[in-house]
């Protein structure tokens, strides 16, 4: 292993446990949260018609009897060898409905994220190149007119559009991408759109204005000079300088595709981490929640040491600590 | 290679539309620079020098409005097509900036940084290129090029940087090399061995070359000729050494008398031009400089000056010449 | 040069100086004014609908008159009143989140940035844990054990967004602390509570101001997706959410009872943007005078 490598990794490494008290204090949260419960959670969960034994039965099974330090800790013990506790009715590990889960939640975010960038990016470079033309001033309301349409209703349109009318697209369901890639790729493309919309508008005014503040540099001025065409000075000199603020919002967008997948998974019915919370919500299930919450928590924490550390791989002045 | 003219610029005229109106930005400039010559355009900051530079590389903005000809080699500029200028210039034209800090990009290597014109308007391939980077960095003094070639900017010095730029200004062998500002942000004993690098490099390569600056220091006794610039004209324009000993233009005296030069001693009396340059509008009639000039009269403020010349190509725009004026001891 | 030298709540709003508008951010705020006018004044519109009760046939489409603007939904009410009524419930909910975040976050972001260190540190966690995590999670984590109720959504988005406020005054207060004027106000002896309240806070009022309208923009979404999932707003209470979720069910039969709540929402997000950014622009203006 080189010497660099060794660094970034020790680098990754310290930012990682920086992010532990994060997930330590939002999984506590989580473990409390069944104390909110009005009278007691066994009670409230399995409704006024349950009988003593079965409350005693989830009583030991999840500890709702206990303090939430208590309870927290043996969640805890359970948590660190990838024990997450088993679902309230169907009784499966946790983990491992989750992880299945969420693979189709990130195929979905990822898709979308990629798509977003693939068109915001170079018209972000090409309208910053023309900076107050008219077509420029076009994008630019065409993007605020996007970033105002929250995603239950570009679901709402965009089934209405391509599924109910022009009937080119499923409305519903889904088809796991091992199975039948091109029949998975029908399924994603309604809710990746769907996420997409808010996206491209988000990137495309992030990416615009620092694209032009790049373009305001002497060294621009000096690649102009010497005589280099103006798509060569932006993809080579203009693209470098502004990536950085173009990671950390890719960083941030990851909270908006979350979000908005709660939305698109329970509209298209695709069997993702939204769709799952929303049904444990439904059914008091606080294992699962408590796992997701716990989840999102740690793939932020290392999303944002990966963001971090992609600073230093851009930029050549900082170094890596 | 009969012409020896290299830069020929004529009656060049420049503006911009703005809310307020149109500004005059550059006004009449007529200027010729011949092969292995170097040209000295001096002025306050605002002066119009920049843009001149500027109008010269078809670098203005799209909006500005541009009359009279610039010539390079015989070829005009404005009759190329914007692809085809900018190819020929990139070929022949280097250019050094003010600020080596903002002027190399941040985020490449030194090397490629210099080579890449050379890579872009020649086709070399990468090992060309890296041989040229090298000779260049070797040239323009950086010491150990070799190794140089793969660091990135920040790990130079100010004056380190600016040597680096020099050299990416040299990789097309340039017939003309513009120097804007390119000392005005360093250290002083920097400035000087920057300024004798060029000399020497002017020398070697037999290239033309412009110096911009506000310095009547960083002018004397490194150009054959020299331009004062007020207002977007021209105030006096000739051969160095014949301005510096008898300027014809108000302007031109009172910035001698106000400008220290690199070798004056510190404690010299350091006198300054009062007032502000004037404002752009279109509509001014009278010499530009008249709100500032302690010889103005009343037909000074009505009635634009003529720049004539004499055979020597010394020439100045001023209704009053000072010559009967007793100058300070002048700086050489 | 005067803005920097005046002090005190005077200085606060001289600093409100607005810029000239584009007809887009004219249009903004004048929608928001009149969205405000119609929700406070809903009971009092001549021939406006209750919005609970049935008023026509059911699933309507659209028509000229008052109540058939927007049609009817499934059980024969009027969406526009509905659109109204909701606007009302959904501007109480966001007004009430930010009034919530608004104050916690000031002061919090006052002592972090005042006392530095520790209090610093600590609320640069919280802020950081509240900005990542999508809202909708965590307001869907507390229903899942509370149940849907409006007072659980407001509490919760007030919460939410305190720590983008505290991040932003914290912000605010560390770089008025360096200022002249602070520093002469320190010099004349005066006390933290004085220097914070008469000196910083005004000075802060410009950017929070600009920062509302989006923040409440984002507010509105993240209610609105609730109760488009059934976790907001409680039914037969009209809310954008609500309504949308209700007529994608007749979607591909009464398609165009849709548009109202749908351009109501877009509308009002689109509008608070936009203001946000008129608002941006004129604090941009104005240290640009300095």
């Amino acid at each position: 292993m080189t010497a660099p490598m060794r660094s970034y990794l020790r680098a990754f490494a310290i930012r990682i446990a920086a992010g532990i008290p994060v997930v330590l204090l939002v999984t506590f949260l989580a473990t409390a949260l069944s104390d909110l419960m009005p009278g007691s959670a066994a009670q409230a969960i399995l409704g006024e018609f349950a009988t003593p034994e079965q409350i005693a039965q989830l009583n030991a099974a999840y500890g709702y009897d206990l303090p939430a330090w208590q309870r927290y800790l043996r969640w805890l013990g359970g948590a660190v060898q990838g024990d997450f506790g088993v679902t309230l009715y169907s009784q499966q590990p946790v983990a491992e409905v989750l992880l299945a889960r969420a693979a189709v939640t990130f195929e979905i975010a990822l898709a979308a994220m990629l798509l977003s960038l693939a068109i915001a990016i170079p018209l972000a470079l090409a309208m910053a190149a023309r900076a107050g033309s008219r077509i420029d001033g076009a994008f630019r309301i065409a993007a605020s007119a996007m970033l105002a349409v929250p995603t239950f209703v570009s679901v709402v349109v965009l089934s209405l559009l391509f599924s109910i009318t022009l009937r080119w697209l499923p409305a519903t369901g889904w088809v796991p991408l091992f199975e039948d890639p091109l029949e998975n790729l029908r399924h994603i493309a309604l809710p990746v759109l769907c996420l997409s919309v808010h996206q491209v508008a988000y990137f495309f005014r992030v990416a615009r204005n620092e694209f032009l503040a790049t373009l305001q540099q002497d060294f621009i001025a000096s690649a102009r000079a010497k005589g280099f065409s103006t798509p060569y000075i932006l993809w080579r000199h203009a693209l470098m300088p502004s990536l950085p603020q173009i990671l950390t919002v890719m960083g941030l967008s990851l909270t908006y595709l979350l979000g908005g997948s709660f939305i698109v998974e329970s509209f298209f019915a695709v069997p993702g981490i939204g769709w799952t919370v929303l049904a444990a919500v439904q059914d008091h299930d606080l294992a699962m929640v408590q796992a997701i919450l716990c989840l999102t928590v740690a793939i932020f924490v290392i999303v944002f040491a990966c963001v971090d550390l992609g600073y230093a791989l851009i930029d050549p002045r900082l170094e890596v600590r | 290679m009969a012409d020896p003219v290299l830069l020929d610029i004529a009656g060049l005229s420049l503006s911009l539309p703005s809310p307020a109106g149109d500004l005059q930005i550059l006004n009449d400039i007529t200027l010729r620079l011949e092969r292995g010559r170097t040209l000295g355009i001096v002025g306050e900051s605002g002066a119009g020098k920049s843009m001149l530079i500027r109008a010269i590389l078809g670098l203005a903005s799209r909006r500005a409005r541009i009359t009279g000809a610039v010539r390079l080699d015989g070829q005009h500029l404005g009759a190329l097509r914007e692809r085809d200028r900018r190819r020929y210039l990139g070929a022949r034209v280097g250019v050094v900036f003010q600020n080596p800090t903002a002027a190399l990009n941040a985020y490449q290597r030194v090397g490629p940084q210099v080579s890449e014109s050379a890579r872009v308007h020649r086709g070399l391939t990468k090992m060309q290129a890296r041989e040229l980077a090298i000779s260049l960095l070797d040239r323009v003094g950086i010491p150990d090029a070799a190794s140089c070639h793969d660091r990135f900017p920040h790990e130079f010095s100010g004056g380190m940087k600016q040597r680096i730029m020099i050299a990416s200004a040299l990789a097309v062998e340039p017939d003309l090399l513009i120097a804007d500002e390119a000392t005005t942000a360093l250290d002083v004993t920097v400035q000087k061995e920057i300024l004798d690098l060029l000399q020497i490099l002017q020398q070697e390569t037999g290239m033309a070359m412009i110096q911009v600056t506000h310095n009547l220091g960083v002018v004397a006794g490194r150009t054959d000729e020299v331009a004062v610039m007020y207002g977007g004209r021209l105030a006096e324009t000739g051969p160095t050494p014949q301005v510096f000993a008898a300027a014809r233009h108000q302007y031109t005296a009172q910035l001698l008398a106000a400008v220290p030069s690199l070798d004056s001693p510190p404690d010299r009396d350091l006198r300054s031009i009062p007032g502000q340059p004037p404002d752009r509008l279109i509509g001014i009639t009278g010499c530009p400089f008249a709100p500032r000039c302690h010889a103005a009269d009343a037909p000074c403020a009505d009635r634009m000056p003529v720049l004539r010349r004499d055979p020597a190509g010394h020439g100045a725009a001023c209704h009053h010449p000072p010559q009967d004026v007793p100058l300070p001891e002048q700086a050489r | 040069m005067t803005a920097e030298t005046l002090s005190g709540w005077r200085a606060g709003i001289a600093r409100m100086r607005f810029p000239r508008s584009s007809f887009l951010e004219a249009f903004s705020i004048g929608f928001l004014i009149l969205l405000v006018a119609l929700a406070v004044l809903a009971d009092w519109i001549p021939g406006l609908v209750n919005p609970n009760f049935p008023y026509g046939d059911f699933s309507a489409p659209p028509d000229l008159t008052l109540n058939g603007l927007f049609g009817t939904d499934a059980l024969g009410r009027s969406i526009l009143s509905r659109v109204i009524y909701g606007a009302r419930q959904t501007l109480v909910i966001v007004i009430l989140a930010t009034a919530i975040s608004m104050t916690g976050g000031l002061i919090l972001g006052m002592i972090a940035g005042y006392c530095r260190g520790m209090a610093e540190r600590t609320v640069d966690l919280l802020a950081n844990t509240m900005a990542v995590l999508p809202p909708v999670l965590i307001i869907l984590a507390l229903v899942s054990v509370t149940g849907t109720s409006v007072v659980t959504m407001t509490l919760t988005l007030g919460i939410l967004d305190i720590g983008t406020y505290a991040r932003l005054t914290k912000g605010g207060v560390i770089s008025q602390n360096q200022r002249d004027y602070v520093l002469a106000a320190r010099a004349l002896g005066a006390g933290h509570g004085r220097i914070l309240f008469r000196e910083i806070l005004p000075n802060l009022v410009p950017t929070m101001t600009a920062v509302v309208p989006p923040l409440m923009a984002g507010l509105i979404i993240t209610e609105g997706s609730l109760s488009f999932l059934g976790f907001g707003i409680p039914a037969p209470a009209p809310s954008w959410g609500g309504m949308i979720a209700a007529s994608t069910d007749l979607i591909s039969r009464f398609p165009l009872l849709i548009f109202g709540p749908i351009l109501a929402i877009v509308l009002t997000v689109y509008a608070l943007n936009t203001t946000g950014d008129f608002l941006a622009r004129r604090i941009d203006i104005r240290e640009r005078q300095i």
